[in-house]
């Protein structure tokens, strides 16, 4: 099976500051991804991660430092926007920007089957409709203007939008961030219905690992510019490996707090060694120095020197630092103890 | 009954901002008057002797008549129309190229936005009477010679404006995406910059026309603009000012008409502005 | 306990250009001192309209058009002047969404906390204030400038600024809603033991379930303008009663199953509140019935709940008491 977005060994940097005093940020460190078809992969991480940066990768917006990016096989670099249209598409994040304020639903459903396939005003409209139909908007709603709709009512027409040229890659960047959990839960059953009967391939990118697992079939965690954990989703749903993912768990409050969350640390990560090592709660001395290898079994890969070192005296699968995690199916958001600080 | 959509959106206009809504109405007054008077029951304006020389304003002559005995509101009216004109005709050229040069400098980035935005702060760097001077230099006073000033002082803030607000709008996710879905230059800039800039655009225009006027009765002032016996606002108050001891009026109605139209044409932009306001519009949303 | 905060059949609106537009309709509501009060619910549902009329921060578009809010046995909505300025500056304290609109982006921190405290020990004052907050790096964050912190670190500040002067309730609208989540409950961890420590209330107004069934002594669950549910933290994370609670509930990813499907809520909120009688959940409600469009369901107790649904004994199988 071929991948539809490979990506190899990416790092992104940005300068900042003045000529003789350059800043050197590292957006990206050393990423790599592969996003088969009719998959859609999860990418968690916070402000600063990095994880805008690469969705900018994967549609082309932004060039890499350093390492590859394949879409079908083809360096992404060497294929221009007119071999590309109608294969790309984007849901982003802020639902009032992301539709232009001065056209009508319709049109602007419209355009880029216009760009594209240069069809008739009729036959296009006639295609529009279907696809507003599909995303659970009354026919009505093409005749208006954005600022008439609800937050959940302008994502579902970006994402008529992005579906109606039937691309082969779709970027979700935050795409139900902004919206209330009630129109939240609508929008991710609506994304998991059409990804089974339209067959994109899809990047999510959003900072929330419970709706992040819901829709994905993998998921990548991503920290300071670099993966900390890459797993099936299944992984999500018990105990993760990596004490990161496994803060993000405790946060949303799928595991028990006690023990997994993060410390709160505002210095900056070591220069060597791992990034997470001042806020990890399970963190060693060599963890400061040295960077984490990968471990890679069945069930993704892990860059944490504890998984590692369980791995290698434990011969294989067990699970080294998960705790026993069942029995959070009967009480969800489990209360914690009220606990002082320090 | 065509105009019943401009009286339902003027309705509105007023409603945001009563004052501007009033600025309206005058001077939509003060330009059919103007446009119209030949059509008036008035002494031509350059029927010499028509009245006693220099004779106060009364009922029948409303700013009084001049040193040549000519009605003195008949050529405001007259001096109005050229001034209104003038500055309409350099506005609206200054509008359509400085929109053309103002989204190429958003849209083209770096080296041709540097050389865009540079030459513009030059050209708006000089007084806008001693552009007028130089370019009289050039081509000869006269009403051409006006126009190009009005055009040369009003353009470089339409650039700047456009640039600005165009630059804004590339940045937003709709345009990424139109981008993203091969969309050309011309289409992204027509169909997805070009409406969307248009608020901060049409206020700035407002604005532009009365900086037009001002410069064009400053130019006619000094002797640049039209020449005699074409008279604008500020040719009519340089007359006058010869005779402001003995007879004021002759400074009163050309002064008058210019300051109210100026004035009307501000409070419209301002008026344009708060209309099109995002933050007054979300308050109606909710 | 004794009550601190006492909120009375509240109803105000704004003001548009031809007609008011209903935001709160007959809210009623206790706060004893102390307590940690959560409330949830979509947008548009009052939530932020209950916080701001507290500290009677309604706007000149705010029209309270009938009922009383007392604190601490003082009548709130006659508060002017003197009374009100100190009012607002020693009883109440707020913490928003968002920390650098909060901080004055041309002050240093030190400086903001200078024009909070006016006593000559201000320094040692605001040192203490900040290490409450976990931000013991004090050297650094006094003459740092907004921007020149992390949103987790500016939103401590704010937080320190907030209980600096121990207010005898908090109000903290979507407190945590621009921090990252794995700081979240390091955040909220300091912000409740510190209002434990100096026995403040604390209202806590989240669109995050996990955040406040973590933290709140009770949860109030707002719909079109009004309490729908009022329940302890604990019974109401185990099984909230009304309709609206628990398809709220029901939509949050989390607590799904792996192969789950997650039950969302269609629809949203109406657009403007309706004083028409009648269930104002009903046209979303799965369990509506013709009764419920007949008048205005009353909160009743409902174990150690109050609920305001007619059809409560029908759902769950037990008579509400």
């Amino acid at each position: 099976m071929t991948t539809i977005i490979s990506i190899r060994n990416a790092s992104v940097q940005f300068r900042s500051g003045p000529p003789w005093a350059p800043r050197i940020v590292n957006a990206l460190h050393n990423v790599s991804i592969d996003i088969k078809p009719r998959q859609i992969v999860g990418l968690v991480g916070e402000s600063g991660s990095g994880k805008t940066t690469l969705g900018r990768v994967c549609l082309g917006l932004q060039e890499l430092t350093s390492g590859t990016i394949e879409f079908s096989g083809t360096p992404i670099a060497k294929l221009d926007r007119k071999q590309l249209k109608g294969q790309l598409a984007a849901v982003l994040q802020n639902p009032r920007m992301s539709l232009n304020p001065s056209l009508r639903v319709a049109h602007s459903v419209a355009e880029p089957l216009k760009i594209d396939r240069h069809l008739s005003a009729t036959e296009a409209r006639k295609q529009v409709d279907k696809m507003l139909e599909r995303v659970g908007l009354a026919s009505g709603v093409g005749n208006r203007f954005p600022n008439e709709l609800s937050g959940g009512q302008r994502q579902r027409v970006s994402i008529a939008r992005a579906l109606i040229t039937n691309p082969k890659f779709i970027l979700f960047d935050e795409a139900v961030s902004a919206l209330d959990v009630s129109v939240q839960a609508q929008i991710l059953n609506l994304l998991r219905e059409l990804q089974s009967s339209a067959g994109f391939a899809a990047l999510f990118i959003s900072h929330d690992l419970a709706a992040t697992r819901y829709v994905c079939d993998r998921v990548v965690v991503l920290y300071h510019g670099g993966i900390m954990e890459e797993c099936g989703r299944r992984m999500l749903y018990r105990e993760a490996r990596h004490p990161y993912t496994r803060g993000l768990q405790a946060a949303s409050g799928l595991i028990d707090a006690a023990g997994t969350a993060l410390k709160l640390d505002d210095r900056a990560g070591p220069s060597s060694g791992c990034a997470l090592f001042r806020r990890c709660p399970v963190s060693m001395p060599r963890c400061e120095t040295q960077l984490p290898p990968t471990r890679t079994s069945g069930e993704g890969s892990v860059f944490c020197h504890l998984v590692s070192d369980a791995g290698a005296t434990s011969s294989g699968d067990g699970d080294p630092i998960s705790h026993d995690a069942r029995g959070a199916a009967q009480t969800p958001f489990r209360r914690r103890s009220l606990h002082m600080p320090g | 009954m065509i105009l019943q959509p401009v009286i339902h959106h003027w309705r509105d206009f007023n409603r945001a901002d009563r004052l501007a809504g009033t600025a309206s109405v005058t001077m939509m007054v003060l330009i059919l008057v103007a446009l119209l008077a030949p059509l008036l029951p008035l002494d031509p304006p350059d029927q010499v002797a028509a009245h006693p020389r220099l004779s106060e304003p009364s009922a029948d002559l409303v700013f009084g008549s001049d040193n040549l005995g000519r009605n003195m509101l008949s050529r405001v009216l007259q001096g109005a129309r050229i001034t209104i004109l003038l500055s309409a005709i350099a506005v609206l050229l200054a509008s359509v190229a400085g929109v053309a040069i103002g989204l190429i400098a958003a849209y083209s980035g770096k080296a041709l936005d540097e050389i865009i935005s540079r030459f513009s702060d030059i050209v708006f760097s000089f007084p806008a009477v001693l552009m007028g001077l130089l370019i009289t230099a050039i081509v000869g006073p006269g009403e051409f010679a006006a126009i190009c000033a009005i055009i040369l002082v009003t353009l470089p803030p339409i650039v700047r404006v456009v640039r600005a607000a165009a630059m804004e709008v590339t940045g937003t996710d709709y345009v990424t995406i139109a981008w993203l879905s091969g969309a050309s230059p011309a289409r992204l800039l027509l169909v997805n910059v070009l409406p969307n800039i248009s608020v901060p655009v049409v206020t700035q225009v407002a604005y532009s026309i009365s900086i037009g006027m001002l410069v064009e009765s400053a130019l006619s002032f000094l002797g640049l603009g039209p020449q005699p016996p074409a008279a604008s606002l500020g040719s009519l108050l340089r007359e006058g000012s010869v005779y402001i001891t003995v007879a004021p009026w002759l400074v009163f109605g050309p002064a008058i008409f210019l300051v109210i139209a100026i004035w009307s044409t501000n409070l419209i932009g301002e008026g344009l502005r708060v209309f099109f306001d995002p933050v007054r519009a979300r308050c109606l949303e909710e | 306990m004794r009550d601190l905060l006492n909120v009375e059949s509240l109803t105000i609106s704004y003001r548009t250009r031809d007609h008011l537009v209903t935001a709160l309709l007959e809210v009623s509501l206790t706060l004893a001192q102390g307590e940690i009060l959560g409330i949830i619910g979509e947008s548009g549902c009052g939530k932020s309209t209950f916080s701001s009329v507290i500290g009677k921060l309604l706007g000149p578009a705010g029209v309270v058009e009938n009922g009383h809010i007392t604190f601490g046995g003082k009548d709130v909505l006659s508060f002017s002047g003197q009374e009100l300025r100190s009012y607002r500056a020693n009883d109440i304290a707020y913490v928003f969404q968002d920390p650098m609109n909060t901080l004055d982006p041309t002050k240093t921190i030190g400086a903001q906390f200078r024009r909070l405290i006016s006593a000559s020990a201000w320094r040692q004052k605001a040192i203490e204030a900040l290490a409450h907050v976990g931000l013991t790096d004090w050297r650094r964050v006094l003459p740092s400038y907004p921007h020149q912190l992390s949103g987790g670190m500016a939103q401590r500040a704010v937080i320190a600024m907030a209980l600096i002067r121990k207010p005898r309730l908090l109000i903290a609208d979507e407190p945590t809603a621009a921090l990252d989540a794995s700081i979240r409950c390091s955040v909220m961890d300091l912000l409740t033991a510190w209002c434990a420590e100096i026995g403040s209330a604390m209202i806590i107004i989240s669109h995050d379930i996990p955040v406040i069934s973590n933290y709140c002594d009770r949860i109030g669950v707002m719909y079109a303008g009004r309490f729908v549910e009022i329940a302890p933290a604990e019974d109401f994370i185990v099984g909230p009663r009304h309709p609206y609670a628990m398809a709220l509930l029901a939509s949050e990813p989390g607590q799904e199953g792996e192969d789950a499907v997650l039950q969302s809520l269609e629809g949203s909120p109406p657009p403007s509140i309706s004083r028409a009688p009648g269930c104002a959940f009903a046209d979303r409600c799965i369990y509506r019935t013709a009764p419920c469009s007949a008048g205005f369901p009353p909160l009743v107790a409902c174990g150690s709940s109050k609920v305001a649904c007619i059809r409560l004994g029908d759902i769950h199988g037990e008579a509400a008491s």
